[in-house]
């Protein structure tokens, strides 16, 4: 059985992502949304990863979408970039290390950086999770 | 889908996804049934997976996926409802899943009585491995079983379980065809019975033991060696020699046992007559041989038509040869090691070596030190007795049962390819004459290290 078979969104829940996400100041279509749940299934696809939550867009993006550094011309490459960047943070981690945690120096270092997420990022994720594990 | 994929066979679909798909297949389902059933399964798999990270994560790598799918397929497949498409109309997943649960629970407690038995009836048998399986290894697992993470175990055991029963080692515990609690219980059950049996022998075994140390050069304690199988053989030959339930042998019993086997056609009823005999002792012993008819008279032929050696018996002095081997002091290696690594000529080395008398664990440092090069192996291997290459076999190769020329000849493989000494040793073998290796040959299967 191939598992990304049950961990396919429906027309639902797709519509529930666009009205959680609208709510956080920024609007996104239902071809936006589209576009981000595959870039979720490409990176997993990508990491040999499965990801159970069908709503994890929300839990991944809520925290940037009011970020002053996204524009209407770059939303889109950024929330991909962030997403890819998760995954690419959370599978390098061991299961007890709260996804929360990660989101959390997801958000520290973008504003940190300025908004900047150039090949260091990721890196620099690493290190404050590790940081913050070490304090925790 | 094709319902071939599906299945195992006609009524058992691989996982519960596909028997959720093959009960709709069958028509046993309606098609909002199964969507029911697949949104359950997920739930039930979701909740797994945050069990798993301890709610930490909703995600994890595949392989770690597939692990919480195959023990999902595992704990459902052990419920008492069968075939299980067949109930998806009247059972909710969580609950066949539960069921499976309860029944690998009593499982568990199974293998915990059978333990309890084995610890408390333990024979004198101080096997390492044996040992390691009966208050290590069982215990570590059942123990697992006994948490609240379980879940995650019935379906799998880290390791196998390496004390080798008559059927010998459970490689990777797919032996039985049976994997996790099933592979532990199947396994339990197994040793109990060869255990029981054993037992009624317990003040002839530790002698038979110290006569296996005489004959074959090897503590049974310190090797993978079934008991079992080593008691049934004695215990069949006394039965055919003097009706006798008894283990000792003496070396004539051996040789009147062989001819009386090789001139009459008793040598194919051998298990028949086995199972015959054993019925009075365990009955339930009786299914367990009759599975491995096969192996037992195999081992019963190579007995009767080759110098295969199955017995363990009474040894005279002529039988075994014992060396007294003594490990000097060790500051004199580096000694030898210096000088013989500045010397370029290979007469001079020889000669060094003859006339400090090196002992033989210095020898076999001195040779991983490259002491000698090419053809100087040869030479060197030249200069030694059949006696002193027998030695150097036996060093080498220490744990070595029913050692034959045959068996002597597959053994040089087992020299380590990547050691060069090792390799030219095998070759300086394999080259030497066939009187030779005979004579080698004999001396190792006396021979006794101490």
């Amino acid at each position: 059985m191939n598992p990304l078979i049950l961990y396919q969104n429906t027309q639902l829940e797709l519509q529930e992502t666009k009205n959680t996400l609208a709510m956080r100041g920024i609007s996104l279509s239902k071809e936006d949304i589209l576009s981000l749940q595959q870039t979720i299934l490409f990176i997993c696809k990508k990491l040999h990863w499965i990801e159970t939550d069908r709503s994890k867009l929300n839990q991944i993006l809520a925290p940037f979408l009011t970020s002053p550094y996204i524009s209407t011309n770059n939303y889109l490459d950024i929330l991909k970039n962030l997403i890819i960047s998760y995954y690419e943070v959370r599978s390098r981690y061991h299961r007890f290390v709260e996804d929360t945690m990660i989101l959390d120096a997801m958000e520290m270092i973008y504003i940190k950086r300025g908004g900047t997420l150039d090949i260091h990022y990721v890196e620099k994720v690493l290190h404050q999770v590790q940081r913050m594990r070490g304090t925790k | 889908m094709n319902k071939q994929s599906l299945t195992t066979n006609k009524h058992t679909p691989k996982g519960i996804y596909n028997t959720i798909l093959y009960a709709y297949e069958q028509s046993e389902i309606s098609s909002k049934r199964k969507q029911e059933l697949i949104l359950e399964y997920r739930r039930i798999l979701n909740s797994l997976v945050l069990s798993y990270t301890h709610e930490c994560s909703t995600s994890l790598s595949e392989a770690k996926f597939t692990y919480l799918i195959r023990s999902i397929d595992y704990i459902s497949h052990h419920a008492p409802i069968k075939p299980i498409f067949k109930h998806l109309n009247t059972h909710a997943l969580q609950q066949i899943y539960d069921l499976g649960i309860l029944r690998l629970q009593e499982d568990t407690k199974q293998i915990e009585h059978l333990l309890y038995n084995l610890q408390k009836e333990l024979y004198t048998f101080q096997n390492e491995r044996y040992l390691d399986v009966v208050f290590h290894q069982i215990p570590n697992y059942v123990a697992l079983l006994k948490n609240k993470d379980a879940k995650f175990h019935f379906h799998h055991t880290k390791e196998d379980l390496d004390y080798p029963l008559l059927d010998g080692l459970s490689l990777f515990a797919n032996m039985y065809h049976k994997r996790g609690s099933d592979f532990v219980l199947e396994y339990t059950k197994r040793l109990s019975l060869e255990q029981k049996f054993c037992t009624l022998f317990k003040e002839e075994i530790p002698p038979l033991l110290q006569q296996h140390v005489h004959l074959r050069g090897i503590n049974p304690h310190d090797i993978h060696i079934s008991l079992f199988e080593l008691v049934l053989d004695q215990w069949m030959a006394n039965m055919i020699l003097f009706q006798e339930a008894k283990l000792s042998l003496t070396k004539q019993d051996c040789i009147r046992l062989k001819q009386l086997l090789s001139n009459n056609t008793f040598t194919k009823r051998i298990h028949d007559f086995m199972l015959h005999a054993i019925k009075s002792i365990d009955v339930n012993l009786v299914p367990y041989l009759a599975k491995h008819k096969a192996l037992i008279q195999s081992e019963w032929h190579k007995f009767i038509y080759t110098p295969y050696n199955l017995f363990i018996f009474e040894t005279t002095d002529e039988d075994s040869i014992t060396f007294h081997l003594e490990q000097k002091n060790s500051d004199v290696f580096e000694i030898h090691l210096a000088t013989l690594s500045d010397m370029q000529n290979l007469e001079d080395k020889l000669s060094y070596i003859k006339e400090k008398q090196i002992d033989i664990y210095d020898m076999f440092d001195l040779l991983d030190h490259d002491i000698f090069y090419d053809a100087e192996y040869t030479h060197y291997f030249n200069t030694l007795s059949n006696m002193e290459i027998g030695i150097f076999f036996k060093l080498l190769l220490g744990e070595i049962t029913n050692l034959n020329p045959t068996s002597f000849t597959t053994l040089l493989n087992d020299f380590d390819p990547e050691n060069e000494w090792q390799t030219n040793f095998k070759n300086y073998l394999h080259s030497t004459d066939e009187e030779s290796k005979e004579e080698i040959f004999i001396f190792t299967s006396k021979l006794k290290l101490i």
